[in-house]
């Protein structure tokens, strides 16, 4: 049990007073003169004892109703069974994100949130077992002493933030470890920014077997907000290099704005400083090794960090993606098949394109597509077993079919792609591809999304496809379907209407089919491109400051209107984050408090976040009802023992 | 105005100073209440003659005096006893307890009893003596039927004062030693002794042919124990003391002391005696009834 106002145990004092009355009770008893003593005395002799008992019951009813209600004053907080307290284990988990730089009145989120830690560990036992996590840092355990020498006077905050979610489950690696040394308590200092409370809620606390305090740090913040950098990546002749330019709003002349860029992995960040009327900072920096590159931009305005303050992004390599393209339409000694002409869209991006013959079609085993990311299958004919490549989708692999002659695929193939092949039909005057019908996520990251790059070939064959399983994402001008795709299992696959032969029009012809041919298979390989570095990492990160061993922090896939921007061919491509992941720093102390209705939550109001009393508060179980019970039980003995002087009737 | 029979309250008595006075009240007011008293002319000597009025005794009519005058008169007799009766009183310490401030205490109200039953006796003309009980037998006076007797036992029962240990014992087996007629004897006093003994005094008196009445006399505050809180009880007689929690006490004490009347009353009545509790605040025609009833029954 620990008390919220330790002063108020003076109170005890207090005890004196019953005591005194008890012994100095005997001495004030009246003398009185009784001719019939002698029944008197035999009366004491016979109650003797029960009247001794009455006496300790009574004087100990009278001590407990002044203690009793001196504890209720100094505000007892039990946690349950295992007590926690300033002997017990604490977890201080200090959010170090860079949103703890923003500073209100003289001082940073982050000097208030140490304040409020030292001021903490000032009151504990000098052997407190006490555990810190930082963001971005690694767990310090050990004694108060240890941790207040870890907490330095300005934080190394890394570029970009552990979300309180992250903090969290660290912490809870190191529950049951201190757990044994008690209930422990655990304390979360934050800003409670948007980016903090990612992710969070009770879902978090669930399984946690502590107290849980949560201390928003507040403050006002200065009103200067970024728009979305827009860069690019190119060779020079310096070589590559970084160039980067982001909108600025709330610079004026009565503050000094300035925008900062940091690149992981390069030591000194730099700074533009925006003018009055500006409303615009550029930046270019050199770029090395492959990436993918990280950074961050964010805007000081008089040294403080700036509301709606930072924008990430991540530049990289698209990742090399394996292809198989699989002929099984035309024989050894023909010219130039089908898949002739589909290799060639791949000589050079990605270099792991790989085309087998028709006589090899049917060796394409499992242990063949298990190294294959794309399958690129073209004509209905032999080619490798059906269950294998079932298999494969299924397994997160991606198919791509192509008509290579007049014939339709075989009833199993057409199973596999979702698809039914109702005949093959000519188009005299030439079939051209909606513009507007191929807005599909398969042609998202087709460069410039150009409705008329695709709208040029003319197709003078087609076969007649109708989805059956899967779904048609391009249309023809007149409405047929020239494209359908399904998922199955963590795969997908794309049946074509066309084919890239003279017979079907003009398609491989035109510069377009490359185009095409990669968008496809980017789009159709997301888990192994730059999709892949914008998942959330699930353990907390735990590496020194530098590039992350994983690709990256942040949440989720990206979303269609998220501002990515990309280049095929050899130049870098470069994914900007979305909007909401970039950082705002308004605190939201009461978005924080509607995240945790668990009773071993509490959320201390920001105006008292140093408050101790809070800190050290427990209220699991809210003493005030038992308080009452109690003084009333005691209050009936001490009336029951002491009872109402009975004076018989004559 | 005072009436007569408001005397017979205690609280009314003790303003009168003199005992003679007192006792003259008491029984003139324990007079009034009764009436038309059963006990006048029990006796045969001819006391005068009044008319006859429808109710009176057709045997009591003088038939002589009829004849002589053709009225009827009844004959009416002074009263005329042999009544001994002797007024023990006890004087010990302990008789001069009063609970509550101003009150009468015991030894008060047993002398004030005490006078009254010999006013009462004198003027029914009954011998009546006095026996001044302590630790031993301090005083007796025979017992004789004069005015002058009566004087002399109220002035007694006036300088008489509490003092001394209660040893009822010595005293009342002097007095069986020295009382040889038949008498009543009646005993004022808390009986705050030895019982036994007492009882054996007794005892002894019954054998020799008295009649005993026994008023114990206790003050309402040590039948009740009518106190509060811790208590430091003294005996005033060995100044013995007892801390103790009267309200704790209460009940056991009380229990105690009617375990002990009780006996007190068990063993009187086997001795064929009388035994009456009363408390200084207990009317005096109680006790006044009680007697004449006794002596109703002698004689």
């Amino acid at each position: 049990m620990t008390f919220g106002d330790r002063s108020v145990l003076v109170g005890l004092v207090a005890l004196a007073i019953p005591l005194a009355i008890h012994l100095l009770g005997r001495r004030r008893a009246r003398r009185v003169p009784l001719p019939t003593v002698r029944f008197a005395d035999g009366a004491h002799q016979a109650t003797r004892g029960r009247l001794w008992l009455k006496r300790a019951a009574l004087l100990g009813c009278r001590l407990a109703v002044i203690a009793l209600l001196v504890l209720a004053l100094a505000q007892p907080q039990t946690g349950g069974a295992r007590e926690s307290g300033p002997g017990g284990p604490w977890i201080i988990c200090l959010d170090t994100s860079p949103s703890m730089l923003a500073s209100g009145k003289g001082t940073t989120r982050y000097e208030q949130a140490r304040e409020a830690v030292l001021r903490l560990l000032a009151h504990l036992d000098g052997t407190s077992p006490v555990t810190l996590v930082r963001s971005g840092r690694e767990t310090v355990q050990g004694t108060p002493e240890r941790i207040r020498a870890a907490l330095p006077q300005k934080p190394t905050v890394w570029w970009h933030d552990e979300p309180l979610a992250s903090l969290i489950a660290r912490a809870a690696v190191n529950l049951p470890e201190t757990a044994r040394q008690g209930r422990p308590c655990l304390v979360l200092l934050t800003d409670a920014t948007d980016w903090a409370l990612r992710n969070l809620g009770p879902a978090q606390f669930k399984d946690l077997d502590a107290e849980v305090r949560l201390v928003p740090i507040g403050g006002e913040t200065r009103n200067g907000r970024l728009g979305l950098p827009r860069f690019t990546v190119a060779e020079t002749e310096e070589g590559r290099r970084l160039f980067l330019d982001v909108d600025v709003a709330g610079a004026d002349a009565s503050r000094s704005t300035t925008v900062h860029l940091a690149l992981v992995g390069q030591s000194r960040p730099q700074s533009v400083a925006v003018g009055p009327g500006e409303a615009r900072a550029k930046f270019t920096a050199p770029l090395e090794g492959t990436g993918p590159w990280q950074g961050r931009v964010w805007i000081v305005i008089d040294d403080a960090l700036a509301a709606d303050n930072e924008r990430f992004f991540t530049a990289a390599e698209p990742a090399p993606i394996r292809v198989l393209i699989v002929d099984a339409a035309h024989a050894e000694n023909e010219p130039v098949g089908a898949a002739d002409l589909v290799a060639a869209a791949f000589p050079g991006l990605p270099p792991a394109a790989k085309k087998v013959t028709r006589a090899q079609s049917d060796a394409v085993d499992e242990a063949a597509l298990g190294q294959t990311d794309v399958v690129l299958w073209i004509g209905p004919q032999a080619g490798p077993s059906f269950d294998a490549v079932e298999r494969f989708v299924r397994g997160g692999g991606a198919l791509i079919w192509l008509p290579a002659n007049a014939e339709e695929p075989e009833e199993k193939l057409a199973e596999l792609l979702g698809a039914e092949v109702d005949g093959v039909e000519t188009a005299a005057d030439g079939a051209t591809i909606n513009p507007g019908g191929y807005a599909s996520d398969l042609l998202a990251a087709f460069e410039g999304g150009a409705a008329a790059d695709l709208a040029g070939p003319v197709f003078t064959q087609r076969l007649v496809l109708k989805p059956r399983r899967g779904s048609a994402s391009i249309h023809f001008t007149d409405g047929r379907t020239a494209v359908v795709s399904q998922t199955r299992g963590r795969g997908r696959t794309v049946a074509l209407a066309v084919g890239p032969g003279k017979t079907w029009g003009n398609l491989a012809a035109r510069p377009e089919f490359v185009v095409l041919m990669h968008s496809l298979v980017e789009a159709l390989a997301p888990d192994r491109t730059y999709r892949a570095m914008n998942r959330v990492v699930g353990r907390p990160w735990r590496g020194q400051e530098g590039p992350a061993r994983g690709p990256g922090n942040y949440p989720g896939a990206l979303p269609a209107d998220s501002g990515a921007q990309g280049r095929l061919g050899r130049s870098p491509y470069s994914v900007n984050l979305p909007p909401e992941e970039t950082a705002d720093l308004t605190p939201q102390p009461n978005r924080l408090a509607a995240a945790f209705s668990d009773q071993r939550t509490r959320v201390l109001d920001p105006s008292q976040a140093f408050d101790l009393k809070g800190l050290m508060a427990h209220p699991a179980t809210n003493p005030a009802a038992w308080f009452v019970v109690a003084l009333t039980l005691v209050l009936a003995a001490e009336t029951f023992l002491a009872g109402r002087p009975r004076r018989p009737s004559p | 105005m005072v009436r007569p029979e408001q005397y017979l309250n205690p609280e009314i008595a003790r303003r009168v100073k003199r005992l003679d006075l007192k006792a003259k009240f008491i029984v003139e007011g324990f007079l009034v209440g009764l009436h038309d008293s059963p006990y006048r002319g029990l006796s045969l000597e001819f006391s005068e003659h009044r008319k006859y009025v429808p109710g009176d005794d057709p045997r009591r009519l003088d038939w002589t005096a009829w004849a002589k005058t053709d009225r009827l008169y009844i004959k009416t007799y002074q009263a005329e006893t042999n009544l001994a009766a002797y007024l023990l009183v006890d004087t010990s310490r302990s008789m001069g307890y009063a609970g509550a401030a101003g009150a009468m205490t015991k030894l008060e109200y047993a002398t004030a009893l005490a006078a009254a039953l010999g006013y009462l006796l004198t003027s029914q003309n009954d011998t009546v003596g006095l026996g001044l009980l302590g630790s031993d037998l301090h005083k007796l006076i025979s017992p004789r039927c004069s005015r002058r007797q009566l004087v002399r036992i109220l002035a007694e029962l006036a300088q008489t004062k509490a003092a001394g240990v209660t040893s009822l014992a010595p005293g009342l087996h002097a007095v069986a030693r020295r009382v040889k007629r038949r008498s009543l004897i009646v005993l004022l006093s808390d009986l705050v002794d030895e019982f036994s003994e007492v009882l054996e005094a007794l005892r002894r008196l019954a054998f020799r042919g008295h009649d005993l009445v026994v008023f114990q006399i206790l003050d309402p505050r040590e039948q009740n124990l009518d106190m509060t809180g811790p208590v430091v009880l003294k005996d005033p007689e060995t100044g013995a003391e007892v801390a103790t929690d009267a309200d704790h006490i209460r009940a056991e004490y009380a229990h105690r002391l009617d375990a002990f009347v009780q006996r007190c009353r068990r063993g009187v009545k086997e001795l064929g005696g009388d035994f009456a509790v009363m408390t200084t605040s207990t009317p005096f025609d109680r006790a006044l009834c009680r007697f004449l009833a006794e002596r109703k029954r002698r004689f």
